[in-house]
């Protein structure tokens, strides 16, 4: 049988308790099952968030500070202390009064009368030390999921521009054997002194203002260039040491579309500028034309009047053909043409048969010079608008005052593209006007009337399309050079 | 006062005899030049002893356009004539950047008129003496 000890013993003890507990940060309780009362030490009212001056604990109030997930837990502890005196320990959470959740670390041990428990005694911790080690940990696994996730490029800097932390899609920009000489490094030597000076600088204003913002076009070690918009934020540890956060959104494809849709926009005002005049243009004059040819019959002047027609002919043959080319050129910007073969020999003959009745063909010595069976996979109304704006050019630019015109068709085939070129000893591109040769509405001969000044713009289009290049060597002949892609 | 030459700058030939026409009727008496676009205008202004009094630019023309013709005549010592807009764009960025040089006096959209000749004369080179 127990000793129940004396009023004097416990005082001691409580003292001794009471000492033990503010040292350890801890709080005891006990709960008097006769009595039907609650005793508290001062420190768990604290915990709790309570006063101990007006606040009078209870059994069923304690249970009710519990988290209402933990209540259950927390009932059932003491139920089965009080009935079958099993001691218990455990860790819960609480909500004060002030709803802010506070985690708790509780142990209750019967003391046990005749088979009955008469008293429980606890102690009661907050152990939010422990337990915030433990979610700190949860906290930082997540995080650095989040981290390794996110597409976007996530990194730290230290004030010496060391990169102490990075995410996946940061480490991917840099070569497989590089990576592990990322973090601790500036890595700065693996970029063109421009962009490193870009990068300091904007380092820079983060540390200094806190915050820095800029859109940058990045070359990476591993060789792809993107354009960045990087945000940068200042913050300090525990230490005090400053640090920046960087966060990089790949903002290339949205450049790209936005560069797109302002060339886009820029053609089709410069299209509604030039149809405007373009089109009007020979209407007012072939009005003005007619007027004067009404005048001259009403007057019986016939002397001019075959000039005059011929003028209002040629300028109507000039708007003729730019309705056509504007509808072509309608087709080029949405073509969803299907591959078929390509016999570009076949279409170069086809195309100076077309023209063999131009003016001054006859005199112009055509070279046909192939390399190769010059056969491509690729969509066939486009070689045939290439080639025949290339040839009809040479045709209507050759230079009459020279004896000897020639255009020179080549064709040199290889592995993986072909080479198509149209040159010629011509009138040429003036140098100032080669930069604009294949903007839209420009012609370079005032006096050579032909052309909607559309052509050389349809067949860059044209060229895009089938995903070939095109350039202008103006520097001995005229000469256009196209490549083309074999797939 | 009355005006000896006049020099018609544009491509259109529908246009030059327009203007030929019209300047004909206003004072048959006047020598007409015709360039095909800017450059040749420079080069023929260049070769004449006397610059011409009158000259008619349009703006749109291949090879060196209306504008790119005020930009590079400014620049020379050639600055006795009085030059007319005259083309057939009514666009209000064309009309202004023309005004802006000094030389530039009027901004006509085609066609060019016989009473829009006497207006600029009178204009600009005092009472009408034909």
């Amino acid at each position: 049988m127990e000793q129940s000890p004396s009023q004097a013993e416990r005082n001691v003890q409580n003292q001794q308790q009471l000492q033990a507990g503010r040292m350890a940060g801890l709080g005891y309780w006990i709960v008097d099952i006769d009595e039907n009362s609650v005793f508290w030490s001062k420190e768990i009212y604290i915990i709790h968030g309570l006063d101990p001056n007006t606040y009078t604990p209870s059994l069923d109030k304690s249970i009710n500070f519990y988290h209402p997930s933990d209540r259950n837990y927390a009932q059932a502890c003491v139920a089965s202390a009080i009935e079958s005196g099993q001691n218990f320990e455990f860790d819960l959470r609480i909500v004060r009064p002030d709803s802010t959740i506070v985690h708790v670390r509780a142990k209750g041990e019967c003391e046990v009368r005749n088979g009955k428990t008469i008293k429980i005694f606890g102690i009661f911790q907050q152990i939010y030390k422990i337990q915030s080690t433990k979610s700190m940990t949860k906290v930082l696994d997540f995080q650095r999921l989040l981290m390794d996730a996110n597409t976007d490029l996530v990194f730290v800097k230290d004030a010496n521009f060391k990169i102490v932390e990075a995410n996946e899609a940061f480490l991917s920009l840099y070569p497989p054997e590089k990576r592990h000489q990322v973090i601790g490094y500036t890595t700065l030597e693996e970029y063109n002194e421009e962009q490193v000076e870009i990068f300091l600088k904007e380092d820079k204003k983060a540390f200094a203002e806190g915050l820095s913002e800029v859109i940058e076009v990045i070359d990476f070690p591993n060789g792809s260039q993107c354009v960045l918009l990087t945000k940068k934020i200042r913050f300090y540890n525990d230490e005090g040491e400053a640090f920046i956060l960087g966060c990089s959104r790949d903002i290339t494809s949205i450049k790209q579309a936005e560069n797109a849709l302002i060339q886009a926009n820029g053609e089709l005002e410069e299209f509604a500028y030039r149809t405007s005049h373009d089109l009007r243009s020979p209407l007012v004059s072939s009005l003005g034309v007619l007027n004067v040819i009404e005048k001259n019959i009403a007057n019986n002047n016939h002397e001019k009047l075959n000039d005059y027609v011929q003028i209002v002919k040629r300028s109507l043959a000039g708007l003729e053909r730019l309705v056509s080319d504007i509808l072509e050129l309608t087709k080029t910007k949405n073509s969803d043409e299907q591959l078929t073969l390509v016999d570009i020999p076949k279409v170069v003959s086809q195309t100076l048969d077309k023209f063999s009745e131009m003016d001054n063909v006859s005199r112009l010595e055509i070279r046909l010079n192939f390399n190769g069976d010059g056969i491509i996979n690729t969509k066939t109304s486009r070689i045939v608008l290439i080639i025949e704006n290339l040839i009809s050019n040479a045709i209507k630019y050759q230079d009459l005052s020279k004896e000897q015109s020639y255009i020179a068709i080549t064709l040199n085939e290889y592995n993986k593209y072909i080479e198509f070129k149209v040159a010629d000893n011509g009138l040429g591109v003036p140098l100032k006007y080669q930069e604009a040769l294949f903007s839209m509405f420009k012609r370079f001969h005032p006096r050579v009337s032909f052309g909607s000044g559309l052509g050389l713009y349809m067949v860059k289009k044209s060229v895009e399309i089938i995903g070939a290049q095109i350039r202008f060597d103006g520097t001995k002949n005229t000469e256009f050079i196209v490549t083309l892609p074999k797939k | 006062m009355k005006i000896d030459t006049v020099l018609i700058v544009d491509d259109n030939e529908g246009d030059q005899l327009l203007v030929r026409l019209a300047v004909e009727e206003y004072d048959p008496s006047i020598t007409i030049y015709v360039a095909y676009d800017g450059q040749e205008a420079l080069d023929l202004i260049d070769s004449l002893d006397e610059d011409p009094n009158l000259i008619f630019l349009d703006i749109n023309m291949p090879g060196m356009n209306g504008h790119e013709f005020l930009v590079e005549y400014h620049k020379t010592q050639h600055t006795g004539c009085v030059i007319t807009m005259l083309t057939s764009s009514d666009q209000e960025s064309d009309k202004a950047l023309s005004m802006t040089y000094p030389l530039v006096k009027k901004y006509t959209i085609k066609p060019l008129s016989v009473k829009d000749i006497g207006d600029i004369v009178s204009k600009e080179f005092g009472k009408d003496e034909r």
